[in-house]
Order: C-alpha cells, then structure tokens, then sequence
C-alpha cells in the first residue's frame, strides 16, 4: 500500500528508523479499517444526479450572459428613468414683435397681382400686431378691399361711419350703420 | 455529463471508502456523510482529477473539518469520534495487534500525528501528497508520523506482547 516515490530525505528517514518500529508499522497497518457504513445504492444515485444535473454550457461561461445583460438593461433604464425625471420644463418665451407697415400711395385695386402679393401678409401682420393707422391707410379705407381687411382686422367697429365716409348722398342708407345714424340723427 | 464514470466511483467507494471514513472520523462524528458528499463532487467533476486519492483525501479533510467547525462543537466532536474510535478497525484473528485498543490508542494521539499516520498507513499516500495536503513539508509530515507510530508503540507494545502470550 505504500506508494514507492518518495523523496530522498524521507526515504533516508525511513531508512535511519529502528527495525521495531518498522514491524510495528507493518504489524498497524494489517488493521483493516472498518467497512464504511455508506448506503451504495444511495450513493450512486445521489451521484448519477448530480452528474445529470450538470449543464450542457462550459463551466467557464455558465451563468453569466444572462445576469450581465440583465444588468446592463437595468442599469439603461434606470438612467433613462433618471435623465428624463431631472430634464427641465421646455421654457416659453413670449415676445412682441412690432411690425412697421409699408407706406403705399398704389390704390390697393392698381395691380391685382400686387395686391395679391401684398395682401396677405399684410393681413396677417395685421392679425398678428396693432398698427396705427396712418393717412394713406385712412384713404385706403374708402376702397372695398381696404375695409374689409380693416373689419377683419379690427372688428365691426372699425366700420367707418356715413359722416367720416361722407354716407350716402341724398339716396338710401349704404349700410345698417348708416340707416342706424341717420335715425338717430334724425330722432 | 460527468467524465466520471460510475465504475470508478463503485471502486474508489469499494477500495478507499474505509479509510476515507477513518481519516474522516478524526475530526468529525459523522464520517459517511463527509466520505459521500466527496465522492458525489467527485461525480460533479467534468473530468476525473489527475491525482484521484490525493484529490479525495483533500475534500474529505475540508468536508470534515467543516462539519466539525467551531472550538466547541470540535470539541465535543473529538469527544465522540473518541468514544466511538474502538470500532473502527475490523477485528481479525492473525493481527498482532488488538484492534479496539489500537483504535482507543490512535484516537489519544495530536490531531496532526493521527491524520498523517492515516493517511500514510491506510490511505497509502505518500509524505509528499500529505505535506500538500495538510500544507506542510513532507519532512514535517514524515516527523510527525514518527512520533505518532512511536506513541502508539509505547501505548500497545504490552498489548501486543499480552496478546502474543495469549496465543501460545
């Protein structure tokens, strides 16, 4: 039962022990120690399972892949959940711009194509600001096309009365605002 | 699966299992279980390790020591594995010793003297794997084994020589 390689210095040892000994060694070593009460059949079973049991992936790889990306996916969204809870309130800027309308001595009904032209951003400036009336816009006003961008800008008040607009002369009322005057100018 | 093959296990169970249970039982009350938790990681293994015994005796030594863990459960496991040290040898007619006294004899013996004269006398490994194993030099281990068998000489020789008178 003794293995055969063993180093000089013990061999030496062994050899410089008294042979008693020796005989003692050999006379304890033919004890036979008592047959392991181990359940064999368990044994093996218990064996063959955890053999079974071991996954099919290398040792090196096993379990890893898996909680790594779940990790990273994790660790994403927690800082996607953090930039968009610490992202700032988009700010509004509220800011008047003043737009200067261009004098025009043309009467708007010159050039139909020029008018076109100019006509329609002019209206919206005209929504978008409040512009003071000028002398050139006043003679505008007497035209059909400059009053109604002037209703549509400023609102029924705007509407030029028959004694600004020197009204009708001698027939009946132009408008319901005429016929409105003339009654209580005549009342 | 396991390059382990259950061959190999029926003979390392067949031709070790006692004295694995017996370098067990130095330290801890409840050596089959140590011996089989070992042989079933030995099972566990992908490939069979290049030095079988000396691998064996190693996770029997870790297995026992940690079921034996703690000054006074270690204690109190000495103190059982002591009570119980007279039946761990089979009794047989032509031994020159008695068997229940050697084992009372070897259970008195330092921890460290037992273990390697285990290992060496029955185990069959050789001071060099015991060093490794223990983590000691193999002289260490050759010392200590010397004075072990040298104690248990001084302890049985009476006993071995009433038994030889009993003979004749």
């Amino acid at each position: 039962m003794r293995p055969q390689d063993e180093p000089d210095e013990v061999k030496r040892a062994d050899s410089a022990s008294d042979h008693s000994l020796q005989r003692f060694e050999a006379d304890l070593a033919a004890l036979s120690p008592r047959a392991a009460a181990l359940d064999r059949d368990r044994m093996m079973f218990l064996a063959g399972q955890a053999s079974a049991s071991l996954s099919p992936i290398e040792p090196g790889r096993r379990g890893w892949a898996w909680p790594a990306a779940f990790s990273a996916m994790t660790a994403l969204a927690a800082s996607l959940l953090i930039v968009v809870a610490l992202r700032p309130a988009p700010r509004v800027v509220e800011k008047i711009v003043y737009l200067t309308q261009e004098k025009s001595e043309k009467p708007a009904w010159s050039d139909t194509n020029e008018r076109k032209a100019t006509t329609t951003p002019a209206t919206s400036d005209r929504l978008a600001t409040v512009a003071p009336p000028s002398a050139s816009a006043k003679r505008l006003d007497q035209s059909y096309l400059g009053l109604r961008d002037r209703v549509l800008a400023m609102g029924i008040e705007s509407w030029p009365s028959s004694r600004n607009s020197g009204g009708s002369e001698g027939g009946a009322p132009a408008s319901y605002r005429d016929l409105l005057d003339s009654l209580l100018h005549d009342g | 699966m396991s390059d382990v093959a259950p061959e190999l296990l029926g003979r390392v169970l067949d031709e070790h299992g006692p004295a694995l249970v017996l370098y067990a039982r130095q330290w801890c009350s409840s050596p089959e279980d140590v011996v089989q938790e070992a042989l079933i990681q030995l099972a566990r293994q992908r490939q069979a390790p290049e030095k079988l015994l000396p691998w064996l005796y190693r996770v029997v030594r870790n297995g026992a020591i940690g079921a034996a863990r703690g000054a006074r459960r270690r204690r109190k496991h000495e103190t059982v594995a002591a009570q119980r040290a007279d039946d761990c040898f089979e009794p047989a007619e032509g031994d020159r010793l008695d068997a229940a006294e050697a084992a009372r004899c070897l259970a008195t013996l330092p921890v460290e003297q037992r273990e390697v004269i285990v290992a060496r006398l029955w185990g069959g490994l050789s001071f060099q794997e015991i060093g490794d194993l223990i983590g000691t030099s193999s002289s260490s281990a050759h010392r200590w084994y010397e004075a072990g068998l040298e104690a248990l000489r001084e302890r049985l020789e009476p006993t071995c020589v009433r038994k030889t008178n009993l003979m004749k």
